[in-house]
């Protein structure tokens, strides 16, 4: 009964979910530079502002993120925004990206409501170093200031030295910063271009009106997709579920017009999501990526005189690459569940001889599951119910490594000995418009449903959820990691970046490469008092 | 050492690097990451490298200038798969499994630079990530592909295999066969498979493609078994619960066997558990076994043993009274041991030993016993992993005792007694592609006490009496090339070539030549210390697959065989005072030559098996017995035996379906056994020496043993069997004779015919109540009724004159339904 509750209330969620209204809300992004190497990354900080360009309370909790080129070029991802109204992530740019003169963009599904103006966009320059490719047109990039000085006016930041050595600690102070300040911190090789960035302090939000009626993502993630039928059988339980150990199952909405809505929690890393609706059907998942993409990318040179450093920079990252010292430590986030699953038992097929069907299986070994056979003439599942002390002839929701399976009959027909655990939620649980009198989740050795054959009205599609909290490799952000062995190349060009940086003293070392590096601090305070401080120290 | 050279490499690098502007460097010979290190120093260019690249590799020496640092790096990593890429400004270099990009690329293409595979450290990391979050799996998708995989590996595919006739029965198929009493047992279970046939009702006797009893050769572990019975025959004397599986071959003998004419029982036994201590326990309703088994030494050496004892003696009580029978006694005990030890993994000792002890009495004054008694020891060492040689010696013993003390003035015991000590070596190697060739040699020595009476007590006057030993040496050599000459044509050709010589010391007679032996025809008596007399001859072994598809095959073959030992018995049915005679000068070997062709189809995926398989053989100087033949304690036995030739033929069909919920064999045999006695010594042979059907001539028969699984924990079993009754020589009219002034019997012709048709049908219903693997019992029983249509069955045909009226008897063994009870217990 309490599951019941739960069950509705959850439910009410997210028919309030859907009735919440489009609000202003709008973005700013720091990133650690502005040029950027084919094979590099590009780290970013955004902040969630509203109209008084303070910290959004309450705002979306999903951002987009894009580096918008034109049709083929273009990388993104979204990310979670935190309780702290701010996110950051990094975007990998291939070694295959084309030099050119890119967007960064970062939005809300909310801030689609307000027309493109209200996205947040700068200009980002790449170079790919790699690729040759023969264009008249080009932008050449000139240094601006051969050595420009960071360090001039009143720098609120400081560094413990002002030349380092290569491979040396570089203590930064922070301490005259507001302790309430929420700030990134980047330390980065100023190779001269400066290509007019608009810090944190100089931005202002656009003025815009709302026009659109998008569902915020304010309490949960929205996936959307189209419905397809090939019979014209309206969908009624159209559905998609993960690849996951643990029940991630989710019921979509589908309007007439054959628009689904799937309000799920927020789901985390590159997944494959499988989609289920009744046979006959199918559907097809939406991008969430809706910044306008470039008509043309414009490309970009280098003049002949700066092409020796940006030569080493290349050649640090292929270094990188190659031996490793650019992995990234991927922070896993828990899974978060819709319902609140009470797993019953789970039965170890280990422990127990395989049978070739599981319909002896379940005689013979799960006295909570059973079979029989609908009026159709169709095998399908049952489970026990403690209260009847009978088979509940209600529906079953039956799971293969959390995936949907709508034909029972598939699994049954499925060859049990490819089965290691098989997991049973009992209860009843309802999910958009159906009701299930349990939850089976069916598991293989190694959660890829093992030569299990999906049916058509199942679509396997991959999908880029959040990014996993993500840090920079190595040295570049812990003091206590292990320093790179001497013989491992050490040729960071941004040798720190920090986004959830505090008053205070940060550490950071110097890599094999020399020259200006500057400090930049962006944040913003709770009260709104933002931030922009630089300095700048030299390694030789 | 290394290090001293590389220093000594830097000090003269450093003296060198002195003298001039362009130093000239001098690298010795030693690891890369040595060199690399070193010439970091001496050039002050940063090198970078892979610990993973350079491990295990050490460079030759080289020198170059340090002004041209590009070619010194390119002659340091030659050969190494390694390259080297120098930034701009000269103070980085890189190592490694390739280019890195440099130069003005931006402006000029640069043509045959490749990009590194620079994906592969980013993967590793997200790889191992998966890895950290998924649980902690092992590889068990793998296992039980690999499970799958073994059970079809296991079974012996009809249609791809070159040889014909060859039935291979797992313990676990052998489980589900019903039989009298429950127990699992080898002889009952092959005479479910064509061409096999059984001798009458609770016999463990079988005469295979119309052969005799003693044609078969029962292999125990290399070892032979003399009398495969217990209690009158309702059991096997191997216990059924140690034994892995058992191949027949009823016609391709495969070279290494040799000595009978008929077939080869092959028993295999289960080795001891090398990981743990398990074992098992059956209970029956007339005997129980317990068998233990586990490792002496983990993962080396390992120990089964096994026990068997009856408590049958009630059985005897519930025979009518008027039998005379009521009183009567019986029970047997047997034990295994299997030893196996693994010295290395190419090496395996596996030491077996068998006894078994059986006695029984009908009434009081009376006693039988007999005693089967085997050791043997293998040594296999596989030559390439692959090859093995095997070296096989053992002993073979078998005896029989038999007692009267009705009156204690003539009570006696007559016993009899072979013992036989084997030796031989087989080599299999499969390292030639597509040719297994196989050859080998054995010798077998007998010691045979053929008969030996003596007072049962003190108070006795019989007469001690014992005949003299016979001993003989049986020597093989053979070899057998197994080649797939194309992927569809196999052959498998084999020759052995068996001498067999009767030694001394003994007596014996030498009788006129050109007439039968008898005891009125002896010229000469002879006693010899050395050979009295060689028998030798090649025998072939051959047979050819065609695989018309990879479902289809048809398969022909030829065995000629060679039999050196005959048994003497007065009754069809094997009893325990059967003797065993040795060829001498008088009694010739027996021989026979099978000719066979088949046709093999599968369905299913190899699940259903089908073939059709004809034969013809042909049996010279098969033993049969002259009228009022004496058998024992007769120290010439040619003088009551005659030597008859025979053939038999036959087809056989046969369907098995291994898997499924439906699973079992059903086959047909029409197949005829002829024998006459065509010796032209024999002045009034049997039939006027023309063919008459021999005692197992028996045309038509039909087998089905099929097992249907409910569920895994609930299955049926049905075993029927139906075969044309025995040949029959009836009295067909009565005559006064004057002499003895008595009525007396005209027989009809022999053999001519034959008693009641043969029919069974037995079901059980199998229990396997534990499925679950980390259960500590796992039992299974089963409920049976053995004759469920209580045909009374005749096991022979007999008639009496009763009052002058001839009375013709038929005697069953069983005419009711015999109902059973079996329990094992897995542990």
């Amino acid at each position: 009964m309490k599951k019941i509750l739960s069950a509705l209330l959850l439910l009410l969620g997210i028919v309030a979910a859907h009735a919440q209204q489009p609000f202003k809300e709008f973005i700013y992004a720091q990133t650690d530079k502005n040029f950027y190497l084919a094979g590099e990354r590009l780290w970013f900080k955004l902040y969630n502002l509203d109209e008084n360009n303070r910290l959004m309370q309450g705002g979306s909790r999903v951002a987009y993120v894009q580096l918008v080129g034109d049709t083929p070029n273009t990388v993104q991802c979204t990310v979670e925004i935190d309780s702290t109204a701010t996110a950051d992530g990094v975007l990998e740019l291939p070694f295959t990206i084309p030099s050119g003169r890119y967007k960064l963009c970062a939005y809300t599904r909310n801030m689609l409501n307000m027309g493109e103006q209200a996205l947040f966009s700068k200009t980002i320059h790449v170079f790919n170093a790699l690729r040759y490719e023969k264009q008249t047109d080009k932008v050449s990039l000139e240094r601006t200031v051969a050595t420009p000085d960071f360090s001039v006016g009143s720098s609120l930041i400081s560094t413990d030295k002002a030349e380092y050595g290569t491979r040396e600690a570089v203590n930064i102070d922070l301490s005259k910063l507001p302790a309430d300040a929420i700030m990134a911190v980047s330390v980065v090789r100023t190779d001269g271009w400066r290509m007019g960035d608009t810090p944190i302090t100089q931005y202002a939000a656009p003025a815009t009106t709302i026009t659109g009626n998008l569902t915020p993502e304010t309490e949960s993630q929205i996936i959307e997709g189209t419905y397809t039928s090939s019979n014209g059988t309206p969908a009624v339980n159209a559905n998609i579920s993960l690849r996951s150990p643990v029940v991630r199952y989710y019921p979509g909405i589908v309007d007439n017009a054959g628009n689904v809505q799937f309000f799920t929690p927020l789901m985390y890393g590159v997944n494959t999501i499988f989609t289920g609706v009744e046979p006959g059907g199918s559907i097809t998942l939406k991008s969430p990526f809706k910044a306008p993409l470039l008509d043309e990318l414009i490309p970009v040179e280098i003049s002949q005189a700066d092409r020796d450093a940006v030569q080493e920079r290349s050649l640090g990252i292929q270094a990188a690459r190659y031996f490793g010292t650019d992995s990234l430590t991927r922070h896993s986030s828990a899974v978060e569940g819709l319902h609140r699953y009470e797993l019953i038992s789970r039965y170890d097929m280990e422990n127990y001889r395989r049978f070739n069907s599981f319909k002896e299986t379940f005689i013979e070994y799960i006295y909570e599951l059973g079979t029989t056979t609908t009026p159709e003439g169709k095998q399908r599942v049952t489970m026990f119910d403690e209260f009847t002390g009978r088979q509940n002839q209600g529906n079953t929701l039956v799971l293969i490594d959390g995936v949907a399976v709508m034909n029972h009959e598939d699994l049954l027909n499925y060859n049990p000995h490819y089965c290691r655990y098989i997991d049973i939620y009992i209860g009843h649980y309802v999910f958009a418009n159906q009701e299930y009198a349990g939850i089976v989740n069916f598991r293989t050795p190694r959660g890829n449903k093992m030569h299990f054959a999906l049916p058509d009205n199942s679509r396997e599609q991959a999908f880029c959820g959040i990014q996993q909290a993500t840090s920079m490799p190595l040295v570049c952000r812990d003091a206590n990691a292990a320093p790179v062995p001497q013989q491992m190349p050490d040729m960071r060009h941004t040798l720190y970046w920090n986004p959830q940086a505090s008053a205070g003293t940060l550490q950071c070392f110097t890599s094999d490469l020399k020259g200006i590096f500057v400090v930049t601090v962006e944040g913003i305070t709770p009260d709104g008092n933002r931030i922009h401080t630089t300095t700048q120290f030299t390694v030789k | 050492m290394k290090l001293t050279k590389a220093l000594l490499g830097i000090c003269t690098a450093l003296t060198v690097a002195t003298a001039a502007h362009a130093k000239h460097i001098v690298l010795e010979s030693q690891p890369l990451d040595k060199a690399l290190t070193s010439l970091s120093i001496k050039t002050g260019a940063k090198m970078y490298w892979k610990a993973a690249d350079v491990q295990n590799i050490t460079i030759e020496r080289t020198e170059g200038d340090d002004t041209k640092l590009k070619e010194l790096l390119a002659s340091l990593l030659s050969g190494t798969g390694l390259k080297a890429t120098i930034s701009a400004d000269g103070q980085s270099v890189f190592i490694a499994k390739g280019n890195f990009m440099v130069g003005d690329v931006a402006a000029y293409p640069i043509i045959g630079a490749s990009i590194l595979d620079m994906q592969q450290s980013a993967l590793l990391d997200k790889n191992n990530l998966q890895e950290a979050e998924e649980e902690d799996f092992d590889d068990s998708e793998i296992y039980y592909q690999l499970d799958e995989l073994d059970v079809t590996a296991n079974r012996l595919d009809n249609v791809r295999n070159v040889a014909m006739g060859v039935h291979k029965i797992t313990a676990e198929e052998m489980l589900t066969i019903p039989t009298a009493f429950g127990e699992m047992d080898i002889i009952k279970v092959i005479q479910t498979l064509p061409g096999v046939k059984s001798l009458g009702e609770g016999t463990s006797g079988f005469s295979v493609r119309g052969g005799a009893t003693d044609q078969n050769l029962v292999l125990f572990n290399d070892n032979t078994i003399y009398n495969p019975n217990h209690l009158f025959g309702f059991f096997s004397a191997i216990n059924g619960n140690i034994v892995d599986n058992i191949e027949l071959y009823k016609c391709n003998i495969p070279s290494q066997y040799g000595g009978r004419l008929s077939s080869v029982l092959d028993i295999n036994s289960k080795r001891g558990n090398k990981q743990k201590f398990t074992g098992n326990a059956s209970l029956g309703v007339l005997a129980s076994s317990l068998n233990l088994e586990g490792p002496i030494v983990k993962d080396r050496t390992s120990l089964l043993l096994s026990a068997r004892a009856s408590y049958s003696d009630w059985i005897l009580g519930l025979i009518p009274e008027k039998s005379g029978y009521k009183n009567g006694r019986a029970g047997f005990y047997d034990a295994n041991l299997v030893l196996s030890h693994k010295f290395t993994s190419l090496d395996h000792l596996h030491v077996s030993g068998y006894y078994s002890h059986d006695r029984f009495k009908f009434e009081e004054g009376q006693k039988y016993a007999y005693c089967n008694a085997n050791a043997s020891a293998k040594y296999v060492h596989l030559f390439g992993g692959e090859s093995p040689l095997e070296i096989t010696g053992g002993f073979d013993h078998y005896d029989y005792n038999t007692s009267e003390y009705f009156n204690p003035y003539d009570a006696y015991t007559l016993s009899y007694r072979i013992n036989q000590y084997f030796g031989k070596a087989d080599f299999t190697m499969k390292s030639i592609e597509k040719h297994k060739i196989r050859f080998g040699a054995s010798a077998t020595y007998y010691d045979v006490m053929p008969g030996k009476t003596e007072p049962y007590s003190s108070e006795s006057l019989y007469r001690y009496q014992i005949l003299q030993n016979e001993n003989a040496l049986e020597a093989a050599a053979y070899a057998n090339e197994e080649w797939d000459i194309t992927d569809r044509f196999s052959l498998s050709a084999g020759v052995r070539f068996s001498l067999f010589q009767a030694m001394g010391p003994r007596t014996y007679y030498i009788y006129q030549d050109g007439e039968l032996p008898t005891e009125s025809n002896i010229v000469e008596q002879k006693t010899t210390d050395g050979n009295i007399k060689t028998y030798m001859g090649p025998e072939f072994r051959g047979s050819l697959r065609y695989m018309i598809t990879p479902d289809l095959s048809i398969k022909a073959g030829v065995n000629s065989m060679r039999q050196y030992i005959h048994k003497i018995s007065n009754t069809l049915v094997p009893s325990p005072t059967d003797i065993w005679k040795l060829s001498d000068a008088n009694i010739t070997p027996q021989t026979g030559v099978q000719y066979a062709l088949g046709v093999y189809r599968n369905f299913e995926n190899g699940n259903i098996e089908t073939s059709i398989e004809g034969y013809y053989k042909t049996m010279n100087d098969y033993l049969d017995y002259r009228s009022g033949a004496i058998l024992l304690m007769n120290d010439h036995l040619e003088t009551d035996v005659l030597p008859t030739q025979g053939y038999a033929y036959g087809v056989e069909l046969m369907v098995k379906r291994s898997k499924g919920k439906l699973n079992g064999w059903a086959s047909y045999t029409y197949s005829r056994t002829m024998l006459r006695q065509n010796d032209p010594r024999i002045i009034n042979p049997t039939n006027d020496g023309d063919w008459y059907a021999s005692d197992y001539d028996r045309p038509h028969e039909f087998k089905l043993v099929g097992n249907y699984q409910f569920t895994q924990r609930y299955s049926i079993s049905l075993n029927a069997d139906y075969s044309t009754g025995r040949p029959l020589t009836v009295p067909v009219a009565k005559y006064y004779d004057n002499t003895i002034n008595s009525y007396t019997f005209f027989y009809s012709d022999r053999n001519s015919t034959r008693i009641p048709n043969y029919f069974r049908m037995d079901l059980a219903f199998n229990v396997k109540p534990t499925h679950r693997l980390n259960a500590r019992l796992h039992t299974f029983f089963t409920i049976g009724v053995y004759n469920v249509t209580a045909r009374k069955n005749a096991y022979s045909i007999f008639f009496r004159s009763e009052n002058g009226v001839i009375k013709g008897y038929k005697m069953s063994v069983f005419g009711c339904p015999i109902p059973y009870v079996s329990f094992n217990i897995k542990f």
